[in-house]
């Protein structure tokens, strides 16, 4: 803010001032004057000549003849309530930094409340009120730690964020103070969205005979001293190492937004919104806080049914059996140049009282070795079987750095939710384990001829039994035996004698077969917990993005 | 009005994902997809296990039937 005073100190500087329509002494047009009284400069819309109302004459102070060239969002006696006050505006300052960036500073007033600063920058709003009680440091820098540190405000802990020198560009409308065009002040600005907090200061630069000179009036010396190849730096870098402290005025300020601005002075226009605005609170954040409120709800709910219904479950074992292979069917058979043992055996049987699932975990000793097998769930009431396929393999080599593994000895699969009833297991597969010792037995002790084929064929069910009856010929075709069993072209199968001794000399492998019953399934909310946890990490990398933006 | 858009899709896409979970998990819904077979008779199984892996259980798993 342009040296930012408040009524208070306004009113006694002020020259006594009643009427309120004046002419130009410029240009002789009109110029209203909204606060006699307390304006001490005014801007004449016509010709751009600053004003200066004395005992009900304005007198002309700085001279233009141009037009002015800035918009006015707000225009001059628009009247809007903002935090339930009504303020007027009665004037408008543009200024600009270094880098050329440039911001628009509405000066608004309420007869109580006195002024208030309505700064607009690339579409950002922010209410600014001057605030005296903040003072400096013990050094003289502005803030309770200096330009790099941090203030406290009203509990608040605000950050600095930047540091620049600011030049009023232009004025519209009427000041409580003299206001003029190309004044410079530094300022140095700190934040806690949505709350700002800046300091303006002035220095004089004084030289050995206690001469003081503005920044500008300083800078013109070096042009000079340059253009005129004068040798002159020493002296005026003394100038410039030696500055006092003239002026100072801290304001603190909250962000509004644009829509808020527009309903309180009902507006039509606005400049449009670009980037951030300094104080603009996150809009990240405030999404954030949303997901992290939203997902550690739903995170709870989530854990706590997944006790429930843990607990619910009887995730009972039913069946624990250890088995060793060498205590199954074998059956030698190669397949092309691959020789292999197919087996079998049976673990048991699975009761389910209700209708649930079935967790079945295996384990085995695989060492450069592989297994496959078929898991067979048959319904002893129904003849309904339910086939569940699975395979283990573990391989490794190589030697320190170089070295690798694959597989597993380890599997375990859940079944879809099975009827109630009472299941024989039958566990069937093939493997690469033990074949060169079977090999050897075969060659020892011979071979036994295939195993008769008997037909694993349920009994006539009371429909079948019914048409058996009525159809000629269908009671001679349902009872008759199944098609000979013909082996799998390629395929050719060895067994070991039924006196084979030495059965323990066949392939020795460790297979556990462990079966769970009614085990809670939260695989869907593990499923859902990570969504919540990838919508989590979303939006804290917007969150965390956006203020890097800023 | 894009976060309220925003928050009105987040929050009933959530809560279905939630009641689709809970769900599944109250039914023990899922698991693995078994292939099937009818009519197998256990007693025959037992008497001659070997015959039903080498002889039935090849065509069974082709899809062949018994």
């Amino acid at each position: 803010m342009s040296e930012r005073v408040n009524e208070n100190l306004a009113l006694p500087e002020a020259a006594p001032v009643q009427a309120k329509g004046f002419k130009c002494p410029n240009c002789g047009g009109p110029v209203n004057l909204e606060l006699p009284g307390k304006s001490q400069s005014v801007r004449c819309p016509y010709c751009s000549s600053i004003l200066e109302p004395q005992h009900d004459v304005l007198v002309l102070r700085d001279k233009y003849n141009e037009k002015l060239k800035y918009r006015m969002w707000i225009p001059l006696g628009a009247t809007g309530k903002l935090d339930g006050i009504e303020f007027k505006c009665v004037g408008m300052v543009v200024r600009a930094d270094d880098d050329g960036g440039e911001w628009s500073e509405y000066l608004l007033f309420n007869p109580y409340h006195g002024y208030r600063y309505l700064v607009e920058s690339s579409g950002h709003w922010t209410l600014v009120r001057t605030e005296p009680g903040l003072g400096f440091d013990g050094s003289g820098r502005p803030g309770m730690t200096g330009p790099t540190g941090k203030i406290q405000l009203a509990g608040k802990k605000l950050k600095y964020f930047t540091h620049y020198d600011a030049r009023v560009k232009s004025i519209v409308g009427e000041f409580p103070w003299q206001a003029s065009l190309g004044e410079e002040n530094e300022v140095t600005e700190y934040i806690n969205p949505p709350y700002q907090a800046s300091c303006e200061v002035v220095y004089a630069y004084v030289d050995k005979h206690g001469k003081q000179y503005s920044k500008k009036e300083l800078e013109d010396l070096a042009n000079d001293a340059k253009r005129a190849n004068a040798e002159r730096a020493d002296e005026i870098n003394e100038i410039a190492q030696n500055r006092r402290l003239t002026e100072s005025n801290w304001s603190i300020g909250e962000y509004r937004y644009p829509e808020e601005i527009q309903a309180a002075f009902g507006l039509s226009e606005m400049p449009e919104k670009v980037g951030f605005g300094m104080c603009e609170p996150n809009p990240a954040k405030r999404r954030f806080l949303f997901a992290l409120a939203w997902s550690a709800m739903l995170f709870l709910a989530t854990t706590v049914t997944c006790s429930i219904v843990s607990g619910r479950a009887e995730s009972k074992t039913v069946l624990d059996k250890t088995l060793s292979l060498n205590s199954a069917e074998f059956e030698f058979k190669t397949e092309g140049a691959t020789d292999y043992l197919e087996f079998n055996f049976e673990p048991g049987e699975v009761e389910l009282t209700k209708d649930t699932n079935v967790e079945f975990t295996l384990k085995s000793s695989l060492s450069q070795q592989w297994i496959s097998f078929n898991v067979f769930m048959i319904n002893e009431a129904t003849g309904a079987g339910y086939i569940y396929d699975g395979e283990l393999s573990r391989y490794y080599g190589g030697s320190g750095d170089d070295s690798w593994s694959e597989g597993s000895n380890d599997t375990d699969f859940q079944t879809e939710k099975m009827p109630a009833g009472n299941y024989y297991l039958f566990v069937a597969g093939a493997t690469n384990v033990g074949v060169a010792e079977f090999k050897t037995s075969l060659l020892r002790y011979g071979q036994r001829v295939d195993a008769p084929a008997v037909p694993a064929t349920a009994p006539l069910t009371p429909a079948a039994a019914k048409q058996a009856k009525t159809t000629p010929g269908a009671a001679a075709k349902a009872l008759a035996p199944p098609p000979a069993a013909v082996p799998a072209p390629g395929k050719t199968g060895k067994l070991l004698p039924m006196d084979f001794p030495g059965r323990a000399f066949a392939p020795k492998l460790t297979f556990t077969m462990t079966a769970k019953r009614d085990v809670a399934s939260v695989g869907s909310a593990v499923l859902f917990v990570f969504t919540l946890i990838g919508f989590l990490v979303y939006y804290y990398i917007r969150y965390r993005m956006k203020e890097g933006e800023r | 009005m894009k976060d309220i858009l925003k928050m009105y899709i987040f929050i009933p896409l959530t809560l279905l994902m939630f009641g689709w979970s809970m769900h599944r998990m109250f039914t023990q819904a899922g698991g693995k997809e078994p292939m099937t077979a009818q009519n197998l008779n256990v007693k025959n199984i037992r008497a001659n296990p070997t015959s039903f892996r080498s002889v039935y259980m090849p065509r069974i798993l082709s899809g062949g039937g018994k």
